[in-house]
């Protein structure tokens, strides 16, 4: 393929900007992975830009080291596999049958959803529900009053519609059923979006931690992130809590500023490695004439 | 109607401590004693537990994220069978995650599954569940149960959970008095020759002298005379020279009137406006979060300001260890025109335990309380004798790597600690004398300015107060940066009672009437 | 089998068949793809529609303890709090505006990104490009806050020495009026926009490679190929993603403002997120929390239902 000048120009300043925004968005990340391996004096007197200053990995053994971090990772973990994999296949479940301009009520059922993404009863009927359905303490609690997502459900519909409707005509007249097309043809040729939405879910179960607050009391349910806002909260010092004076009091003088970063690195590096895997799905384009064959 | 309903709810209110008082005295068998109101020895702490009714009850407290050890939990660990032990109460603790507690509070309100006390630090909280009642008054489980309670609890706290002569929560107590006072880098006053300041022209050359007079000898202009925070904050001593504290209210012939509407206050801001018109404060002052704050104090920009009692072990210490010529020693508080002087002074109240009206016994939970807040206190806070600590020499000497194994105990102590008990000093001195920290509580609690109004938060708060927080600290941070003069406070007066002020001052003043 | 081909049919014979029949002959046809819409419709019935019930305490003086039934009815008296209060206009007003910059400034960001990114040949570049423009996306914005504080510091801030190199004198961004909304939309772009960015790479993703081999066969450059094959491809995602954003046009972000506002710059900088968090969060009252939740969610479904019309007769696909 021949550029021209001026393509090649702009193909230049197109690779130079990306690059140094790519670096001012790495650059707060190294700050914060530089505070987590210093020490708190060097931190807290901003001593600490980009590299460690008075290295030490304690606020890491601090952070890992407790037995409720392992158990908090696994938690964690399986509601992001677990409840990544029911958001994804009920979302296409869903959405598959919505794209068809053939199902019958399909712009009634759009429209509901639309309508449920700003209308919501709240936090105290939502727990009500959650209290009827017998989910209240339980893993499921995490999994299923947040497994299908109205945003997601929208964008996976749209993909779905974008599948020429040609190639299912003609794997239909080749005897394909209603969901063999959907698995064999739609799916495998949406993967792109199947990997966008596998990412937002993975990313939002691996954050979340308001429905933990909400519905379980039992400790050992607790996820990772709970576990971290715990440990920094109790590392905090009393600015604003009214309790006269904090837990901090006690303990000997932690390293409230390098632990908030080592906490901050240790929930956010499992999640990040996800997108990787996920990226194959969006660098290149897909040849429609693989999956027809 | 309003009256009628009230009433209404008086009787049913009666009737429910009717009820718990039959089921204590029904249930037990043999627990004639205890059951009888008049028993002069009930809950006075010698009695033996075995003679009080065994009862199951749930309690939630807020455990601050406080670590169990490994293989015990809220349930299973020996402090809290410390308390079973010792109440003859099967007690079932629940725990709500720190981060988001009071969210959780109100799903539990809302269940309809509800324990038999909760804990809460919100006032507003507590005063919105009385006026829903669903509390329940706990004056009489008092009198049988509670002896240690009332005695170490001030008469003043408890006007702060009584509403119409019911009391309705169990406080817990404020550990220390109040917050900030000053310190200054003492090393850096020697340099220029100059002595610890006292009144207020004599602090305003301090900071001219750190600002302009290159304190560290380093020959370049990077010092600052003061620093203060968002919102406002560590300013406080230099408002108490005024004799008031920013929004607390105070009396005035008999009545009750905010002092950020005050005279006192129109000073204080035109002293500080001057400060920071000659440039003394740190110019970006307005955006220091408390990490940007202790950096600029550790870091050597700053030798004087408004400390909390624990920075010795904060900022302080940091600063320390980065520069060892660093001294620091506290000052008296600045003495204003009037030889006034004053810092924050905390409300009595750190939180409430409260009993829910679906509660079949208070007199379980208030015999767990009374328990925890007398006798068995000092276990609670400190940890077990012999195994947390010992006393040598009449000393008490900790060991930190039991004690902090053992932290988790002390979600029990401060969900219901006493008014100055001798054993927080002991503890804090166990800390480290070196930090001066009951030095610092004793100079504050001299001088500290407390709010005079103790009820709950009015109706009139409830809508307004936040606006008028906000109001508040637009007007003088604007004043004090001199985007408006000093003239435009009493403009900000007469808003301040347009908005809502007059209305919570009536409510105040209502309160005062019948409480002073 | 014979089944679907009695549906095809079907298909072909639309005219004759009564509409009775045909709706039976549908159901026949496509039972299963109706029976996989169950769980998902069920779900949104028992866990969003069961639930919202909730919005009538936005009428009422809700008291958790006495829950929905017994509690007192007030009509529309919160809404007339809200709209009585002095500084609502200023709060809607400043809502409005940060919410409009950050659409018009902000919403293309991603769109541009996504097809800068395509435009890379080199594949391990343009995978680590995309693995770290996403990465602030994972800073909450009180880490982002404590930073911009520092690099925007009128007196040690990055950003003010490089100014000061071209002789302009320090600039107060963060308690500036007229600087602190350009600071919040241009850090909200900065945070969000390698993660909005991935969506429309997945649009691209999908596109035909076939279609730029005809573009270059018939000698289009590489703009032309941008104009006429990529921004159409991703012309209907893009257009959902604008019809659900208006739907939040009063969500201005509460963590971003409340971290980086501060007093002297409530005139421009207070939204009605933090207004409620002032008013109804703090003091628990949920009724009127819901009712500000209420006004919201109406002006977005207004604006989504005109938007959707809007769309469908420019011809593209709608949300419904």
């Amino acid at each position: 393929m021949r550029l021209t000048r001026g393509e090649k120009y702009a193909s230049v300043l197109n690779y130079i900007f990306l690059g140094a925004f790519a670096l001012l968005a790495l650059a707060p990340f190294v700050h914060v992975l530089a505070q987590s391996l210093s020490s708190h004096q060097a931190i807290t007197s901003g001593k600490v830009s980009l590299w460690p200053v008075d290295f030490t990995l304690e606020s890491y053994s601090r952070v890992l080291g407790e037995q409720e971090f392992l158990r908090s990772f696994q938690i964690s973990f399986l509601r992001t596999v677990a409840g990544t994999a029911v958001n994804v296949v009920l979302t296409c479940l869903l959405a598959y049958p919505i794209a068809k301009p053939y199902i019958k009520g399909r712009s009634v059922i759009m429209f509901l959803i639309v309508f449920s993404m700003m209308f919501g009863g709240g936090m105290i009927p939502t727990f009500l529900i959650v209290k009827e359905t017998g989910l209240l303490n339980t893993f499921w609690a995490y999994i299923i009053p947040g497994a299908i997502s109205a945003f997601n459900v929208i964008i996976i519909r749209n993909f779905f519609q974008s599948v020429p409707a040609e190639l299912e005509e003609s794997a239909k007249i080749d005897g394909g059923s209603n969901l063999g097309i959907l698995f064999r043809i739609v799916i495998p040729l949406s993967m792109p979006a199947i990997a966008t939405i596998t990412l937002f879910h993975a990313v939002g179960h691996w954050n979340s931690f308001f429905d933990t607050v909400l519905y379980v009391t039992d400790r050992k349910l607790f996820p990772l992130q709970v576990y971290l806002r715990e440990l920094i909260m109790f590392n905090q010092s009393g600015i604003d809590n009214n309790s006269g004076y904090s837990a901090n009091m006690d303990s000997t003088l932690l390293a409230l500023e390098s632990i908030k970063a080592a906490a901050l690195i240790a929930s956010t590096v499992p999640i990040l490695i996800v997108y990787p895997f996920l990226q194959k799905y969006f660098v290149k384009g897909i040849m429609l004439g693989s999956v027809k064959g | 109607m309003a009256k009628w309903k009230k009433t209404i709810s008086l009787a049913l209110i009666a009737v429910m401590a009717g009820l718990t008082a039959c089921s204590s005295n029904g249930g037990g068998g043999n627990a004639d004693p205890s059951a009888s109101p008049s028993a002069t020895n009930a809950g006075s702490g010698n009695e033996a537990p075995a003679e009080l009714e065994k009862k199951s009850i749930r309690v939630v407290f807020n455990n601050g994220g406080r670590k169990f050890p490994d293989g015990m939990d809220e349930n299973n660990n020996p402090y809290i069978d410390y308390i079973r032990e010792n109440t003859n109460l099967d007690i079932t603790l629940q725990l709500p995650p720190a981060d988001g507690y009071q969210d959780a509070l109100n799903v539990i309100m809302a269940s309809g599954d509800l324990p038999d006390s909760i804990y809460t630090w919100d006032a507003s909280w507590f005063e919105s569940y009385v006026k829903q009642k669903a509390l329940q008054p706990l004056n009489e489980a008092l009198e049988q149960y509670g002896q240690d309670l009332l005695k170490n609890i001030p008469e003043d706290a408890w006007k702060t959970v009584t509403i119409d002569g019911n009391i309705y929560a169990i406080p817990s107590m404020n550990a220390v008095p109040g917050n900030e006072l000053m310190y200054v880098r003492k090393d850096w006053l020697d340099h220029l020759g100059l002595q610890p300041p006292k009144t207020l022209e004599e602090y305003r050359e301090v900071m001219r002298a750190f600002k302009e007079d290159d304190p560290d000898g380093d020959g370049q202009d990077d010092t600052y005379g003061f620093i203060m925070a968002e919102n406002l904050a560590r300013m406080a001593p230099f408002v108490g020279a005024f004799g008031i504290q920013k929004g607390m209210w105070t009396e005035r012939d008999g009545q009750l009137v905010n002092a950020s509407t005050l005279p006192e206050m129109k000073e204080a801001l035109a002293f500080i406006a001057g400060l920071h018109k000659d440039g003394l404060i740190d110019p970006e002052w307005m955006l220091n979060k408390e990490a940007n704050f202790s950096e600029k104090i550790a870091s050597g920009q700053v030798g004087l300001f408004s400390a909390f009692w624990y920075d010795t072990r904060g900022p302080i210490l940091t600063s320390k260890q980065n520069d060892p010529k660093a001294e620091w020693i506290p000052l008296e508080f600045p003495t204003g025109p009037q030889g006034k002087q004053g810092t924050t002074g905390y409300g009595y109240i750190a939180g409430y335990n409260v009993v829910p009206v679906t509660s079949k016994n208070p007199d379980a939970v208030v015999r767990m309380l009374n328990f925890m807040n007398g006798e068995g206190y000092k276990t609670l806070l400190l940890g077990f004798e012999n195994e947390v600590w010992k006393t040598e020499n009449g000393k008490i000497v900790t060991d930190f790597e039991k004690h902090n194994e053992h932290i988790y105990r002390q979600t029990l102590g401060e969900s219901i600690r006493p008014y100055g008990a001798e054993e927080e000093r002991a503890r804090l001195d166990s800390l480290g004398v070196e930090f001066k920290l009951n030095d610092n509580i004793d100079r504050i609690a001299a001088v500290a300015i407390r709010d005079q109004y103790l009820g709950v938060p009015t109706p009139g708060m409830g809508k307004h107060q936040a606006d008028l927080t906000k109001l508040e600290t637009e007007y003088f941070t604007e004043i004090i940066v001199g985007k408006q003069p000093i003239e435009a406070f009493d403009e900000f007066v007469a808003e301040w009672k347009k908005k809502g002020g007059d209305t919570i001052t009536e409510e105040v003043n209502a309160w005062y009437a019948e409480n002073k | 089998m014979s089944a679907i081909d009695a549906a095809e049919a079907t298909e072909l014979n639309l005219n004759v068949v009564d509409p009775k029949k045909k709706r039976f002959r549908n159901i026949r046809s496509y039972w299963d793809l109706y029976l996989i819409m169950l769980p998902g419709i069920l779900y949104f019935l028992v866990f969003k529609y069961l639930p919202m019930w909730g919005v009538v305490i936005a009428f009422q003086d809700y008291s958790v303890f006495a829950g929905i039934w017994d509690s007192e009815w007030v009509g529309f008296q919160h809404f007339r709090d809200m709209f009585a209060d002095d500084d609502f206009y200023t709060i809607f007003r400043n809502t409005l505006l940060i919410s409009v910059y950050k659409l018009v400034w902000g919403f293309p960001g991603p769109i541009i990104l996504a097809i800068m990114l395509n435009e890379i040949r080199h594949m391990l570049y343009k995978r680590s490009i995309q693995t770290l423009v996403y990465l602030p996306h994972f800073l909450s914005w009180i880490i982002v806050g404590g930073i911009l504080i520092n690099v925007l510091s009128p007196s040690s801030g990055i950003v003010n020495k490089v100014l000061g190199l071209f002789g302009i004198e320090p600039i107060f961004f963060l308690t500036s009026e007229d600087w602190f909304r350009t600071v919040i939309v241009a850090s909200d772009i900065w945070k969000e926009v390698g993660w909005g960015a991935i969506i429309y790479l997945a649009a691209i993703a999908g596109i035909d490679p076939q279609l730029y081999e005809a573009a270059i066969v018939d000698g289009a450059g590489k703009w032309k190929q941008i104009i006429h094959i990529t921004l159409p491809s991703m012309m209907g995602v893009i257009v959902i993603l604008l019809l659900l954003r208006l739907g939040h046009v009063l969500d201005v972000g509460f963590e971003q403002i409340f971290v980086l506002y501060n007093s002297l710059v409530y005139d421009v900088g207070d939204v009605i997120e933090t207004y409620v968090y002032r008013e109804g969060i703090q003091q628990a009252k949920f009724s009127f929390t819901t009712a500000v939740g209420l006004f919201k969610a109406v002006i977005g479904l207004v604006l989504v239902a005109l938007a959707n019309r809007g769309a469908k007769k420019l011809g593209q696909e709608g949300i419904w």
